[in-house]
């Protein structure tokens, strides 16, 4: 996993980067809420440069889906 | 704090981290200022950018923000989560579509009483900017939207609510928009989306922005810029290159440094002293200063000069003392690293800009810094600089006088007091804010708490003139009465510029004649320890006041010696 986009959620969600597990999601995670959510997508997208559409932001909802639509938008 | 704790702080999650451990750290900042933050959006995302900028800036926050909308409810409620946190600063954040209410001045002067009912707190009100929709596309500039005319007439309203509540500031919104621009500071996707108005990168300029205006308000501002010359405030050395190899000029490079000594021209009009410290033959620099035809700043222009070869430490600490000021109200501007890391191990308590390499971008690295930032600007600064001048002639003065007392009889003093007033409340505020050395209480009070408490007393302020010149209202004392015929002098002190004049005696004998013409019998003073007025601990033992105990003196007036003294004469206000 993007080493960057783990310290992103590492740091929105309060939790060490070895504690966030496999594939932290918004269905796992209890502190990534919606609030989280929103302040995680601005975080993605400021370091990486992208913007992401607001369906996106609605579906992007776990670490894996949020590596892939960066592969996607050739961010990462 | 960690050396590079903010350098992770870039990304709303940065910043979100970066917070988290500024409220986990209470040892950081043991002292922090409870911030009510009040919004007609919601500012909850605000909160880890003004924590973390504040925190930069050496100052630690508390902000509390009930969430949007919530501005009347929390403020008109006296037992709301707002009132209960105790503000120390009232943050209110509005958005061009609240000036379009046509009850707009009016709600923003109901919820200033509602504030000022309970709280004598500095309020902040963010101005209005113009909207990417009022100017956009091809629409006429000439034919004005209502919305901007709208914007126009709130924004005046603010400066009459600025003029009407004692301790309110405007925050400049509008003026973070223009820098940064509408596509940067707004992202329409988070607008609609979320509700939130301002883009992660807008939010971040706004939290910079915020913090430091609240820094300017919590925090006294530096008094002197103490600048080097060479490669400074001009390109070259004037040793190697002499006086016409020097750049400076209408062309490039010289117009770089010609257009910097402007800027600092206008810093000085703006009420802050200047010095020189420079490694240099006088004579040498004397002579550009008098013959060079570019050069803005004049010799007259500098409170202090140290043109020498010694440390520049040394002559930092030597401008200090000559001006009366603390090291640590000046900021030292050099263009060799070299110097001031000198002065950064040797003089600590000396701020010192970094100024970076090119000399393009001199004057951008000192806009950019915080140090001279103040919110409150008087009449009386702009007449500041040149009295300093005076006060150099004054000193020469005292050199060339047999005694003391011939001196002071020489200065042909005349004093004029008066009672603090809605007039004079603004200069109060500011000595009250700034004397550090004759300062013999430091009781930083607000504009609002100085009204609140010559209300329950009163309050005398001394304006001292000489044969030099007007040295401006320069001392003030504030006494409330305690119980039966006891009276403390709550504050009591004198800039330093007219330290040594005997005009601390002249005041004093003003007060408790005022404190017995209202009936008072007992005074009692007190002196507070800072550390930097050791200057005035002998103050009420000089005037016969018996000491109670470390800091309490007590005086019966009816055995008061204290008179007018004899060099100063007293005018009819």
């Amino acid at each position: 996993m993007n080493e960057r986009l783990i310290q992103i959620l590492s740091d929105a969600l309060g939790i060490a980067p070895d504690a966030l597990g496999n594939d932290p999601s918004m269905d796992t995670i209890a502190a990534w809420d919606s609030v989280a959510h929103l302040n995680i997508v601005m975080s993605i997208e400021q370091e990486f440069s992208v913007q992401f559409s607001p369906d996106e932001l609605m579906e992007l909802r776990s670490a894996s889906a949020l590596a892939d639509a960066l592969r996607k938008h050739n961010a990462a | 704090m960690p050396h590079d704790f903010f350098s992770h702080a870039t990304t709303p999650a940065g910043y979100l981290r970066a917070a988290r451990e500024v409220a986990a750290h209470p040892e950081w900042f043991p002292i922090r200022r409870g911030v009510a933050l009040l919004s007609s959006f919601s500012a909850n995302f605000l909160i880890p950018y003004l924590t973390v900028e504040a925190a930069k800036r050496n100052l630690g926050l508390n902000i509390t923000h009930p969430g949007f909308n919530q501005i009347e409810a929390e403020l008109l409620a006296p037992t709301s989560a707002t009132w209960r946190s105790q503000p120390e600063l009232f943050l209110i954040l509005l958005l061009p579509f609240d000036a379009t209410s046509t009850t707009f001045v009016e709600r923003l002067r109901a919820l200033c009483q509602g504030i000022r009912a309970k709280s004598t707190a500095p309020i902040v009100i963010s101005n209005f900017f113009n909207t990417p929709d009022a100017l956009a596309g091809l629409a006429n500039p000439l034919a004005a939207s209502r919305e901007r005319a709208a914007i126009e007439e709130a924004n005046r309203a603010l400066t009459q609510l600025h003029n009407e509540f004692a301790g309110l500031s405007v925050f400049d919104l509008a003026a973070s928009v223009e820098t940064h621009g509408h596509r940067t500071m707004f992202d329409t996707k988070l607008e609609f989306y979320a509700r939130i108005p301002f883009s992660a990168q807008g939010q971040q300029f706004l939290g910079a922005a915020l913090a430091r205006h609240v820094r300017a308000i919590f925090s006294p501002p530096a008094k002197c810029a103490v600048l080097d010359l060479d490669n400074t405030l001009w390109g070259g050395v004037l040793g190697e290159d002499g006086p016409g190899g020097i750049k400076l000029g209408e062309d490039f490079p010289g117009n770089i440094f010609k257009a910097f000594q402007r800027h600092l021209l206008a810093l000085r009009e703006s009420g802050v002293l200047l010095a020189l410290a420079s490694k240099n033959n006088e004579e040498e620099v004397r002579a550009v200063f008098l013959q060079h035809p570019d050069m803005v700043l004049r010799w007259e222009h500098f409170s202090a000069t140290r043109i020498n070869w010694q440390h520049k430490s040394v002559s930092l600490r030597e401008i200090a003392a000559e001006l009366n000021l603390g090291a640590d109200s000046l900021v030292f501007l050099d263009d060799n690293p070299a110097e001031r890391e000198e002065v950064r191990r040797n003089a600590p308590e000396v701020r010192v800009l970094d100024l970076p390499a090119d000399p393009l971008a001199y004057e951008s690295a000192l806009t950019a810094c915080d140090w001279f930032d103040r919110l409150d600007f008087s009449q009386d600064d702009s007449v500041r600089a040149d009295q300093y001048q005076a006060q150099n002639t004054r000193t020469q003065a005292q050199h060339a006088a047999p005694s003391l007392d011939a001196y002071l009889e020489n200065l042909a003093m005349v004093a004029t007091v008066g009672f603090i007033d809605a007039e004079t409340l603004s200069r109060a505020s500011q000595l009250i804010a700034k004397t550090n050395q004759f300062n013999l209480t430091t009781r930083r009070h607000s504009a609002p708490e100085i009204e609140a408490l010559v209300q329950s007393g009163f309050g005398l302020w001394l304006r001292l003139q000489d044969r030099f010149g007007d040295n401006g209202l320069t001392a003030l004392a504030i006494a409330v009465p305690e119980k039966d015929a006891l009276w403390r002098i709550d504050t009591f002190l004198l800039s330093c510029r007219i330290i040594g004049r005997s005009a601390e005696t002249a005041l004093l004998h003003c007060v408790l004649r005022e404190i017995a013409k209202r009936g008072g019998q007992t005074v009692l003073g007190e002196f507070i320890v800072t550390g930097r007025n050791s200057i005035c601990a002998d103050f009420y033992a000089r005037h016969g006041f018996g000491a109670e105990n470390e800091t309490l003196w007590r005086l019966d007036l009816a055995r008061s010696t204290v008179q007018f003294p004899p060099f100063i004469f007293l005018a009819q206000p």
